[in-house]
């Protein structure tokens, strides 16, 4: 983790296993670990080769292993490796901010070469003291209904969106940027690790067209990159972010698309670091991995990290090890569940398995709390009946439960809304409520006051006056 | 494989209320045989006493019997509504009473006073639960009922219909036209509406009547309302099992198809645990 500069030393490559590289340098001037290597060289078909790699564990032999930041094509036994003595380093401050930097903190977006004299942080950081810990507990509104009521973010808080493929994390991602990063006018940092890179493209072109691209960085290593550029490009765009809280003492907004696969790079070069793999196939450093990067994700009484990670879940299965060690991190849970998409309801989050620490009456106080438990407790209710409405029918069930039944599915399809983001395909655009609207609206179904309605009209509705404006159009 | 207890808990309960249902399934269609039995048995009869009835009935009559009388105004009307004690009978209870709803709003929409008589727990709880008092609430009838339940259940609205305390009387049941067909109908009981007779056949037979026509119709008028009354209680028992019997198929038909999802659920999951097992084995024998 050292970062001072220490005697340059050329090494010679002695393995190369696809994105794994075996280093051999003279006895005594052995790279310490974490430290970035750079291999330039030209290749036997002529093409010039730049490679950095970092160094990741002393194997003996005066050897080093390490892993390569980017694709390891026409790299060969023997050619030369120079210890650059320190860590990778990005550009912090200003010189990153309205740019699209890779892991390495190198521009990719055609545009100026950052210049030599800007300041750069190494990626590696200790998280901060615990005494440096600001815990917060002011709710941050999003205008996402059933986010606001059910999971409220904790301003300065880790919000984990967790889904399956194509729930649709990334759009609610793109919605909660559209409608807190945008109105923030704070900074923010977006980083994209493993996920589309057409996505990450459309993001740096809607940051420009609303005018606020010199308020963001993007750190971006996207699916086409070899996992040593996936494995850290987290720890890169946190670095800039790092850098404004504790500088700047600003407070930063950090989105994170997509957390998993930064675990998976972990897990892809982790059996060619010779580790042998653990629960699942996963690197049987998980755990460890993760904590390193969550725990420098946070508040400090200089300034405040509020993030948004979008967590993939394979197989849907949240007791995969991937989603469930980055559970416990997470201040505020939101959990994107199949069964609703296939309801056709977006945003589908789960309102039983969503969950917020602020979700506490002494924080969100007693009203907010009460429409949500009773929210919670109606759809409870009606999960635990759907069964028996599957095998004897709605024609059994009391006349009070008939009610509850009535009163869920008004809820469920209420917790639909049209997005910004999502107008091109809904054609609806996007209504963004307020805090106080959603718990009003939500208070009087749940006291069953639109139960005349039909259940068509809560159906991507904003607030409860969209309801009633639906419901007279369905009426004719 | 948290998730393969679990599922294995649900397979188990969805089987077993499977087994409830299909055992109801069956109960109740030994029960609907013999009680669609005493439907037919007791319809030559009523037949008879209509037939009687219409041959004696003359409109001259009408004045002199108190229950053939027709108020030129219903200031207050009696609805009695049968239903069954239990549930588990598919729409058969819902049904019932949304026709008793229907008919009670459109009386009282007309500004008569309505008076609930109502046979059979799911009714009762049900217009309890909307906070109607229920004049009469009876709970004993059984899935067999006899003439003596129709008596005491008419018996007093009789009397008070001839003293003209009530002004019509109207009786909801399940009609029993077949097994699959037990409509929720109303029957209006009192007034007496003697059933039309084609007016050649009362030509071509002329009685002599002894006793006299009166004498008989005094005897006849309340023979009448009471057959009415059992038989509309005996078509409702007929019908409750011939709807039990309808929900309970259609449920366990229901239950059978969840679980043969839930089986595969299960034999997916256990599957892959083994597959994930055998491979973490393999590649932590091959990593040593």
């Amino acid at each position: 983790m050292a970062t001072t500069a220490a005697p340059t030393s050329v090494g010679k490559i002695v393995q190369v296993i696809g994105p794994v590289i075996d280093v051999e340098f003279e006895a005594d001037t052995l790279p310490e670990l974490y430290n970035a290597l750079r291999i330039k060289a030209i290749a036997p078909d002529g093409n010039e080769i730049d490679v950095v790699v970092e160094v990741q564990q002393h194997i003996g032999r005066n050897q080093v292993r390490t892993v390569a930041m980017s694709s390891t094509d026409g790299v060969t036994r023997g050619m030369d490796v120079v210890d650059t003595g320190a860590a990778i380093s990005v550009p912090v401050g200003a010189p990153a901010l309205g740019r699209i930097l890779n892991v390495l903190g190198v521009p990719v977006d055609d545009g100026e070469p950052i210049p030599e004299s800007a300041l750069r942080w190494p990626i590696h950081r200790k998280r901060p003291d615990f005494t440096a810990l600001d815990p917060k507990t002011e709710i941050l509104e999003t205008g996402i209904k059933v986010i606001d009521l059910i999971a409220p973010f904790v301003k300065g808080g880790k919000i984990g969106l967790f889904g399956g493929a194509g729930v649709g994390k990334t759009v609610v991602i793109q919605e909660l940027i559209n409608n807190v990063a945008k109105g923030h006018g704070g900074k923010s940092v977006f980083c994209g690790v493993g996920e589309r890179t057409r996505e990450g493209n459309d993001l740096y072109l809607e940051f420009k067209e609303a005018g606020i691209l010199d308020k963001v960085a993007l750190i971006y290593g996207q699916m086409n990159e070899p996992p040593g550029a996936r494995l850290r490009v987290g720890l890169a765009g946190l670095t800039v972010a790092e850098y404004f809280r504790d500088v700047e003492n600003a407070d930063v907004l950090v989105f994170v698309d997509n957390i998993f696969r930064f675990t998976q790079a972990g897990s892809e070069v982790s059996a060619l670091l010779g580790r042998m793999p653990s629960a699942v196939g996963y690197q049987p450093t998980l755990a460890s991995e993760m904590g390193d990067l969550q725990e420098r994700i946070t508040s400090t009484q200089n300034g405040s990290i509020t993030s948004v990670q979008a967590i993939y879940v394979p197989a849907d299965d949240l007791t995969d090890p991937a989603p469930a060690t980055a559970f416990a991190h997470i201040d505020a849970t939101v959990n994107l569940n199949r069964k609703i998409t296939e309801l056709g309801i977006y945003p589908a989050v789960d309102p039983l398995d969503s969950t917020s620490r602020i979700l506490d009456p002494q924080y969100v106080g007693e009203r907010h709390y009460a429409a949500a438990t009773q929210t919670q407790r109606i759809l409870q209710r009606y999960k635990e009946l759907q069964d028996i409405i599957a095998i004897l029918g709605m024609d059994e069930l009391s006349e009070e439960d008939k009610l509850v039944v009535g009163r869920a599915r008004r809820l469920q399809r209420f917790m639909s809304q049209p997005f910004a983001v999502a107008e091109q395909f809904t054609g609806i655009p996007g209504k963004y409520v307020k805090l106080e609207e959603t718990i009003s609206s939500f208070e009087r179904i749940c006291a069953g006051e639109f139960d005349s309605l039909p259940e068509q009209a809560f159906f991507m509705a904003g607030g409860v006056d969209d309801v009633v404006a639906n419901a007279k159009k369905l009426q004719g | 494989m948290a998730k393969g207890r679990e599922l294995k808990g649900r397979i188990k309960t969805v089987e077993n209320t499977r087994k409830i249902t299909r055992t109801m399934e069956m109960v109740a269609t030994s029960k609907m045989k013999r009680a669609a039995d005493r439907v037919l048995s007791a319809r030559p009869y009523a037949m008879a006493l209509g037939q009687v009835l219409s041959r004696v009935f003359s409109p001259e009559l009408a004045e002199q019997f108190p229950l053939l009388r027709r108020p030129a105004t219903v200031k207050k009307a009696a609805v009695v509504l049968l239903t069954a004690n239990r549930g588990l009978a598919g729409g058969f209870n819902t049904n019932l009473i949304r026709e008793a709803r229907a008919r009670v709003a459109e009386l009282e929409k007309n500004g008569t006073e309505v008076e609930l008589h109502i046979v059979g727990k799911k009714g009762v709880g049900y217009f309890k639960y909307l906070g109607r008092s229920l004049y009469v609430q009876r709970v004993d009838i059984s899935d067999r009922p006899t003439s003596e339940d129709a008596a005491s259940l008419v018996n007093e609205l009789m009397t008070r219909y001839e003293k003209g305390d009530v002004d019509a009387v109207f009786m909801i049941y399940a009609q029993y036209k077949s097994a699959l067909s037990t409509p929720p109908t109303t029957e209006q009981v009192l007034p007496v509406v003697p059933p039309a007779t084609t007016s050649e056949s009362k030509l071509a037979l002329d009685f002599i009547l002894a006793p006299s026509a009166e004498a008989i119709l005094e005897e006849l008028l309340p023979a009448y309302v009471r057959n009415a009354v059992y038989r509309a209680l005996v078509e409702t028992a007929a019908g409750e099992q011939s709807a039990r019997r309808t929900a309970m198929k259609n449920a366990t038909d229901n239950a059978s198809d969840i679980l043969q999802t839930l089986r595969r659920t299960y034999n997916t999951a256990r599957q892959a645990q083994i597959t994930q097992e055998i491979a973490e084995i393999v590649g932590g024998a091959a990593a040593l």
